[in-house]
């Protein structure tokens, strides 16, 4: 499909959304938000496999799509945050140890956000271990996907 | 550099690869690193980002690539401004990379095909 006329130039301002298309955008950005945070789905059904489901805080169940896709863009906001504030804070010289104290802190921040979920902090932190695992796992597919996806322009 | 954006410029790069002309290819990877390096918190050198979440992040680019163009023609702008944001914010770590092999008097293509493997297989 040709979407040439489609992609904004830089700085372009955008035509304004009627609220029709409004709503539109904002259900196929949410249904795009449950599809990648499928792995944050993945750990939070792992750790309810693992510890049973008593370790879920009471009402959340219906409700852990919505969620994990809510927890999925809070913890890409706060790791690019932290990221910056680290890159601050550590030379340049050590890239590899900012590296691993990045994605530790990200881990962290994974396993707190799962805490809103789970009543238990051990089942929290091996439900982000658990997604961060799939996340590494769909690697080479997404890796795939980037590369054959649509031109940008 | 014109105005572009890292992104627009490693478009422009690609699609001169696809051309088959290497040198402007090149060039344009060149320009994307400096946009890259204009739009970073530090306003020097390009760095990388943490290894799950620039899965994460390249995750959601693909995602709103891919469905972008099956959205009705006004939304479509706002899919791709939305991809083009997130992926700027992510795009550091390979041009981080080809800067740190090049330091170390790494050739300019070899550097950029070592980064792309380090990126897929590291995902830095």
């Amino acid at each position: 499909m040709d979407n040439r006329d489609a992609v904004p130039r830089s700085g372009e301002r955008l035509p304004p959304l009627s609220v029709g298309h409004k709503i539109l955008f904002g259900l196929w950005l949410f249904a795009i938000l449950i599809i990648v945070a499928l792995p944050m789905i993945g750990g939070y059904y792992g750790a309810v496999l693992i510890y049973t489901a008593d370790v879920v805080y009471p009402g959340v169940r219906p409700w852990v799509t919505p969620i994990m896709a809510g927890i999925f863009v809070a913890w890409l906001v706060a790791s690019h945050i932290v990221e910056l504030l680290l890159r601050r804070s550590f030379p340049p010289r050590l890239v590899v140890l900012r590296e691993i104290v990045s994605t530790l802190i990200g881990l962290l921040i994974l396993a707190v956000l799962y805490g809103l979920v789970f009543t238990e902090a051990m089942a929290s932190f091996v439900a982000a271990v658990i997604a961060s695992a799939l996340f590494l796992a769909c690697a080479p597919l997404i890796q795939f996907l980037e590369k054959r996806a649509p031109e940008r322009s | 550099m014109g105005g572009f954006t890292s992104v627009e410029w490693n478009a422009i790069a690609r699609n001169a690869e696809k051309a088959g002309d290497r040198v402007s290819a090149q060039a344009a990877r060149q320009a994307a690193k400096t946009a890259q390096g204009g739009s970073t918190a530090g306003g020097g050198a390009v760095q990388p980002a943490n290894i799950i979440t620039t899965l994460g992040k390249k995750a959601l680019v693909a995602a709103l690539r891919y469905a972008g163009p099956k959205l009705p023609k006004p939304m479509r702008p706002y899919a791709h401004k939305l991809a083009n944001v997130i992926e700027e914010v992510s795009e550091f770590q390979e041009g981080a990379l080809i800067t740190a092999f090049q330091q170390v008097r790494v050739p300019y293509d070899v550097a950029a095909t070592a980064a792309k493997w380090c990126v897929v297989f590291l995902g830095f």
